[in-house]
């Protein structure tokens, strides 16, 4: 079995229109077969354990939503912190049901890390849009 | 607040992370703001690039807070030669998302329309907003 930088290869059977889909995304996607069936496996069970959060694709890379909508996960959590930590203040603000709060909350406990790292991300993002616009601002006062 | 002489006014459409209370506070002004959730449903299943497109067709300003999203859309849409309609970015640190901070964004944003009452003022810009200042 191969292994290569914490992978494995495995094997496991397809039929032949499943493997057909697959290329024709891969095809029209740009990303490897390989990556694409590892990322619809990696969504797939992850969904199995939420049902109510989504993926959806973003220049500053995939991330995890709201299932139907457009709101991040990594959202919902900084809006809970912006309102004192209150799942039911977010919900209010968000005008979301308090269900959908919960549901972005418990993903947040399995994927701690990698939330935080997209809030963190975007924070610095932030910053330094906000740096560039005061610098701008200075060169035209 | 009048229309600019054969024209129509800058028109907004936040994304979902920001409350549909703003986009009610700047109805309530007589500004022309539509939130995802209330106002435009349909939207709800479009990613950033779709929704930048479907917005050059509405003519609307987008206001999210996914800078580190649509920044590079703008780059790409612009460097192509091609068109959007305005991106209002905002940030946390400057515009917090939360009840007690609803009449700053109401106020922030009826400035910067006030400012820019061209409907194509925003076309194929970007600008942060920042309370205060326009």
């Amino acid at each position: 079995m191969a292994e290569r930088a914490g992978k494995r290869s495995v094997a496991f059977r397809f039929g032949d229109e499943l493997l057909e889909q697959l290329r024709r995304r891969a095809t029209e996607s740009g990303a490897s077969q390989t990556a694409l069936a590892e990322r619809y496996i990696a969504e797939g069970l992850r969904q199995d354990e939420h049902p109510l959060i989504g993926f959806r694709d973003g220049a500053a890379g995939r991330r995890a939503v709201l299932l139907g909508s457009r709101l991040s996960v990594a959202d919902v959590i900084t809006t809970i912190r912006q309102n004192e930590n209150s799942v039911e203040a977010a919900a209010d603000y968000l005008e979301v049901p308090v269900e959908q709060v919960e549901a972005a909350l418990r993903y947040y406990a399995d994927f701690e890390a990698e939330v935080d790292e997209r809030i963190a991300r975007s924070a610095q993002i932030a910053e330094r849009e906000r740096q560039l616009w005061e610098r701008r601002r200075a060169a035209l006062s | 607040m009048g229309a600019p002489p054969g024209g129509a006014l800058l028109r907004l459409l936040l994304d979902e992370m920001i409350s549909a209370a703003v986009a009610r506070g700047l109805g309530a002004l007589g500004h022309d703001v539509e939130a995802i959730k209330r106002d435009r449903p349909e939207l709800e299943g479009l990613n950033d690039q779709e929704l930048v497109s479907r917005m050059a067709t509405d003519q609307r300003a987008i206001v999210t807070n996914g800078i580190g999203d649509f920044q590079p859309i703008h780059d790409r849409v612009v460097g192509r030669g091609g068109e959007h309609y305005g991106m209002l970015f905002t940030t946390d640190a400057t515009l917090p998302r939360d009840k007690a901070n609803i009449p700053t964004w109401v106020a922030t944003l009826a400035a910067f329309l006030e400012e820019h009452e061209d409907d194509a003022a925003m076309r194929n810009r970007v600008a942060l907003l920042h309370p205060g200042r326009t």
